[in-house]
């Protein structure tokens, strides 16, 4: 390890432009996974978010909930069949929502309370309860668009009255609309008349046994004709728009990874190369390659995960101060991961070195 | 007991498309407490022999064994010339950006030992080198002398069997160089170390237990 201390402490800008270029590469890694992160989120949070791990709606709709319509009963039906656990109704339309200074379109939704239908990352608050009026369950978005908080009131387009919070969800934004959830009796009231009896989608647990898609196989052979079952997160991916945000953030991210690969082989060789006597004077004195690949490694060490810590500071800190609108969320999950794979990335190439340093001669009178 | 047994050991190099044969069918036994000097003309072979045994290159022909092993093989995984060989190169070699007392306790580290317990024996040796002064500086900042003897103490850090020295009193005055002849002398005797010294300088020949002269590819006793 000193020997790598004090061959950084010899080269400073080296070290330095090396720390540099990795930090910002590491940087720009956290920043476009938190992207790819809030931008999926901010399409699908609402989907991705429901109880049942597989969703039910209109063959025709062809995986597009807003044009989805189902009869109602159908739930009924579902939540009785034995390849299901579970099985409640869900209902979307677009809604305008109005408080004194804002006024936005969000996603409203309609569920049965105590039901799968319900929303699964309650933070504050409470879901809905039976009789519930004038209620309304808003994500953690819909505070943020509206300047809202737990137990304040506001309007939507279809009713005068006013409708409370009486709990808030996470970030379940829904085509990056703010979402709110009220109870399915109001939700179908607002609905046009010819089509009262219908919902959306039916949220449906299959049997906790199987995986996802096994169960939407199981589905698959029972359903109606004119039905059709996806995972649920088949179904937020579909969401129109949804892939297509999300994979360009997705696109670049792994790019990046390649990059800080690539560009750690380069520097790093290069730096072998430099210092080819001194792994030959010590392959003399009785080094093997792995004496000296631990030299490099770590040097290696010390540098990316500098960077990598630098860099990522810098993105985190970046993005608490972003405006929700900008999509960037780093959860933990998703620093760690990110970490883990930028370390891989970097190392990726280092088995490289070993050949090179196993096949280098050890007769330090021939180094050149 | 012999430490160093060499049978008809040839050493061909090829510069370019040329072969040229360095050392031809030689063959040469050391016993162990052993002090031999081998002396001969520049360009002769003389280094080439050290490193044949020391296994840092292969023999074109013929067989080493040191202290019962092929040093060549020996230098795949298991760090036995850390361990059996100390060699004071021609150049002396140390790492540049490493203190004096840090190359030598990076030679003892790779042998395996930890810190703990070389660093007094660091010591130890740097004070019998008369160098304790110097053990923080970097090798750019020694003198010549000084120097090599830092080169010395890390070849004996490990307390290898073995003292391969490559012209150790080529940079020295006459009176260092005689100084330091008779510590290599003493380690041999005093400590049982197999030494062999190659030196041009004649004040050497037959100060050890033996000396040889390697000339036209051949070596012979003096
Ligand atoms: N790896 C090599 N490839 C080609 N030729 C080499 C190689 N190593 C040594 N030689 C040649 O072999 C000959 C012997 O070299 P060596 O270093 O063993 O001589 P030496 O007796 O130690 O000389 P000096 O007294 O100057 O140190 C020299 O002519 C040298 O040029
Ligand atoms: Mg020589």
């Amino acid at each position: 390890m000193y020997i790598a201390i004090r061959e950084i402490k010899k080269h400073p800008f080296r070290s330095f432009l090396i720390l540099c270029l990795i930090s910002l590469i590491a940087a720009l890694v956290l920043l476009l996974s938190g992207l790819s992160e809030g931008l999926s989120k901010g399409m699908n949070g609402a989907i991705i978010n429901v109880r049942g791990n597989l969703i039910v709606m209109d063959e025709e709709a062809e995986g597009n909930i807003s044009r989805s319509l189902l009869p109602f009963e159908i739930a009924e039906g579902l939540h009785y069949m034995p390849a299901t656990d579970e099985a409640a109704p869900l209902g979307h339309r677009p809604t305008v929502v109005y408080t004194s200074d804002h006024q936005a379109n969000v996603a409203l939704f309609g569920y049965t309370p105590d039901t799968i239908g319900a929303p699964s990352d309650l933070n504050r608050g409470r879901l809905l309860k039976e009789g519930d009026q004038n209620k309304a369950v808003v994500d953690r978005s819909f505070l943020e668009t509206f300047d809202l908080d737990l137990g304040d009131s506001f309007r939507i387009q279809e009713q005068s009255s006013l409708i409370e919070i009486v709990g808030v969800t996470g970030d379940n934004r829904f085509s990056m609309q703010p979402t709110m959830f009220m109870s399915l009796d109001e939700w179908q009231s607002f609905q046009p008349d010819d089509i009262k009896d219908l919902v959306t989608m039916i949220v449906v647990q299959g049997p906790r046994e199987l995986t996802d898609e096994q169960a939407k196989e199981g589905m698959e052979h029972i359903l109606l004709d004119g039905l059709h079952v996806d995972t649920r997160m088949g179904v937020a991916m579909g969401i129109p728009g949804v892939s297509e945000m999300y994979l360009v953030p997705e696109l670049l991210k792994w790019m990046s990874y390649g990059v800080v690969g690539v560009i750690c082989f380069v520097f790093f060789y290069i730096q072998l190369i430099h210092r080819r006597s001194q792994f030959i004077v010590l392959k003399a004195l009785g080094a093997d390659q792995y004496d000296l690949f631990k030299i490099v490694l770590s040097q290696i060490l010390l540098l990316v995960l500098g960077g990598m810590i630098v860099g990522f500071s810098i993105s985190y800190v970046g993005h608490l101060m972003m405006p929700p609108s900008l999509s960037v969320q780093m959860p933990m999950e998703t620093v760690l991961a990110s970490g883990l794979l930028f370390v891989l990335a970097s190392f990726s190439t280092l088995p490289l070195f070993l050949i090179y340093l196993k096949n280098l001669p050890s007769d330090p009178d021939r180094t050149l | 007991m012999s430490a160093i047994t060499l049978s008809n050991v040839s050493k061909e190099y090829t510069d370019g498309l040329v072969n040229r044969t360095v050392i031809k069918n030689l063959s040469i036994e050391v016993s162990s407490n052993q002090f031999i000097t081998i002396h001969g003309p520049s360009g002769n072979g003389k280094s080439t022999l050290l490193k044949m045994i020391s296994g840092l290159i292969q023999p074109t022909s013929g067989t080493c064994v040191i202290l019962g092993a092929n040093p060549y093989k020996g230098q795949k995984g298991v760090k036995w010339r850390a361990k059996n060989i100390g060699y004071i190169f021609q150049n002396h070699y140390l790492l540049p950006e490493l203190t004096a007392l840090e190359n030598v306790l990076y030679m003892g580290a790779l042998a395996g030992w930890k810190k703990k317990i070389i660093l007094p024996r660091a010591k130890q040796i740097f004070d019998y080198l008369s160098i304790s002064k110097q053990h923080n500086s970097l090798p750019e900042t020694l003198s010549g002398g000084e120097r090599q003897r830092v080169a010395i103490a890390r070849a004996i850090i490990n307390d290898p069997p073995i003292l391969l020295a490559d012209e150790p009193t080529a940079s020295l005055d006459r009176d260092r160089a005689d100084e330091l002849f008779d510590l290599l002398l003493e380690m041999s005797k005093k400590q049982g170390k197999t030494v062999v010294m190659v030196t041009h300088d004649e004040r050497y020949r037959n100060k050890g237990d033996a000396s040889y002269l390697l000339s036209g590819q051949i070596l012979e006793k003096y």
